[in-house]
């Protein structure tokens, strides 16, 4: 029998810029809970939307790549296992993976940015200090790798800029740009994992228990 | 862009692609490089490249811009009718449109006998036609599916393409044969099947699925669930896709458990490469 959920009675409030963790919402969402629904974009609104302007050339894209990445979640959402990371991260991650299919799609990338150093502090983020755990050791994380992987990766995570846009903009080969890139990546993975942070192959969490 | 993964022998090539993926997502190369099996199996074993770059990114460049106040709507809207289309293919009628044979021999299961189905649709069908505003055409009994599936086939931008079974179980010294005709504009379309095993409701059901090509092909776009009754040789199953399709790339039908699922094991038995 078909079933119809209720539409949700209440508008979703302007969601928020900066996210604070709170109660559970994806295990609700995974569950099919209609009012999961404003509850989520209420938490991850303003996160969703500040990465979908990173990566997106207009409003109009970013509108679009934002209900697509909800859409996302909500496939998406039976995953998550708040065991290997926090809902903020697993959002980012699942809106990631959309902006950067949909900037490969289109083949066009954002205007090279100029480097940010300053801007790139953990220290003068907006909200930082509500931001999830595995987040804060990321930036403890950063702060530990090599100037020049600290710069590739600037590069490649704000913008998603190319290997050959890094290459132009830094004046690195690209071969360089590559291992600079992935060894930091590498780098800061390894860190959240002796943190009890991300899971292996295994499924098993080197960092052992449950923080 | 080329993001060919290069043999640096300190780091795991497996690595390094997760690596790269993560940064710059998948690239044309790595199809290339790395079996297309293999590597989805590395995806799901492994998303943690993808969650250190995202808390990198957080970390490095915390959220600091407010979503335009009309887009909660429009996504909220969004969600809204896909839970509904999740919840109506959970419950969806095992049979959906018709089959060569009817379908009276099942009279339990987890969905709707089509009987009441169609007596629902024809049910609608008078009530809009005796209400005044919209009551100036006589009502008419609904199409047949064959009627519909023709119809469709005459427009220019529908498209047909043959199923060919897989090597599953299921399929072993049965003879399956069947189309999917779909029109990209209207974003709908027919699954027609015949051959393959009759299946038990209550133990499992197929399920359609459609790989869009505009978006992640690790999340293919539900099509519905159907029934293959054991009184029927054929059975034309009207493709409802939960979401809109931008460009149906595969068709595939997967056994799944009673009522479907979000995310398929990918059992599949049927395929249909659009192209």
């Amino acid at each position: 029998m078909s079933q119809e959920p209720s539409k949700p009675k209440r508008s979703p409030q302007q969601a928020s810029a900066s996210v604070a963790e709170g109660p559970p919402v994806l295990p609700r969402i995974a569950s099919g809970d209609p009012a999961a629904i404003n509850a989520c974009y209420e938490r991850f609104g303003g996160l969703v939307w500040s990465l979908a302007r990173r990566f997106c050339h207009n409003p109009s894209d970013a509108e679009d790549a934002v209900q697509e990445i909800f859409i996302d979640l909500w496939k998406s959402a039976e995953r998550y296992d708040g065991s290997i990371a926090s809902e903020t991260t697993f959002v980012a991650m699942i809106a990631r993976r959309r902006l950067i299919d949909r900037a490969r799609r289109r083949q066009r990338r954002p205007p090279m940015p100029t480097l940010p150093e300053q801007a790139a502090a953990p220290s003068e983020s907006i909200g930082f200090e509500e931001m999830s755990e595995d987040v804060r050791l990321a930036a403890e994380a950063f702060e530990k790798l090599r100037p020049e992987q600290k710069q590739v990766l600037r590069l490649a995570i704000h913008h998603g800029c190319s290997h050959e846009q890094i290459a132009t903009t830094t004046g690195m080969p690209l071969g360089t740009v590559k291992t600079h890139a992935r060894r930091g990546l590498i780098k800061i993975r390894e860190i959240l994992r002796s943190q009890g942070k991300l899971v292996d192959e295994a499924g098993n969490r080197p960092g052992g228990d449950d923080a | 862009m080329s993001a060919a993964p290069q043999h640096d022998p300190s780091i795991d090539p497996v690595e390094a692609m997760l690596a790269d993926r993560a940064l710059w997502g998948r690239t044309e190369a790595m199809h290339d490089a790395v079996d297309a099996v293999s590597f989805r199996l590395a995806d799901h074993l492994d998303e943690s490249f993808e969650c250190a770059a995202a808390t990198a990114d957080l970390a490095l460049f915390p959220p600091n811009e407010r979503p335009p106040a009309a887009l909660a709507g429009r996504v909220t809207d969004s969600l809204v009718r896909l839970s509904q289309a999740t919840a109506a293919t959970v419950g969806r009628s095992p049979m959906p449109i018709a089959a060569a044979a009817t379908d009276s021999s099942r009279v339990s299961g987890p969905a709707p006998h089509w009987g009441w189905y169609a007596a629902a649709i024809a049910m609608v069908i008078a009530a809009v036609a005796w209400w005044p505003e919209f009551g100036r055409t006589p009502a008419t009994p609904p199409a047949s599916p064959d009627f519909l599936v023709a119809r469709l086939l005459e427009e220019p931008t529908t498209t047909q393409v043959q199923c060919s079974c897989t090597e599953d179980p299921l399929c072993t010294g049965r003879t399956v044969c069947g189309d999917i005709v779909w029109n990209r504009e209207r974003g709908e379309g027919f699954l027609r099947v015949s051959g393959i095993a009759p299946n038990d409701p209550g133990e499992f059901q197929y399920q359609l699925w459609i790989v869009d090509a505009t978006r992640d092909e690790r999340f293919p776009v539900d099509g519905g669930v159907f029934d293959m009754p054991s009184d029927c040789s054929e059975v034309i199953v009207p493709i409802r896709a939960a979401v809109p399709v931008g460009e149906a790339a595969l068709f595939a039908v997967s056994v799944e458990k009673p009522g479907g699922t979000v995310v398929s094991d990918r059992r599949f038995v049927a395929v249909a490469p659009i192209g």
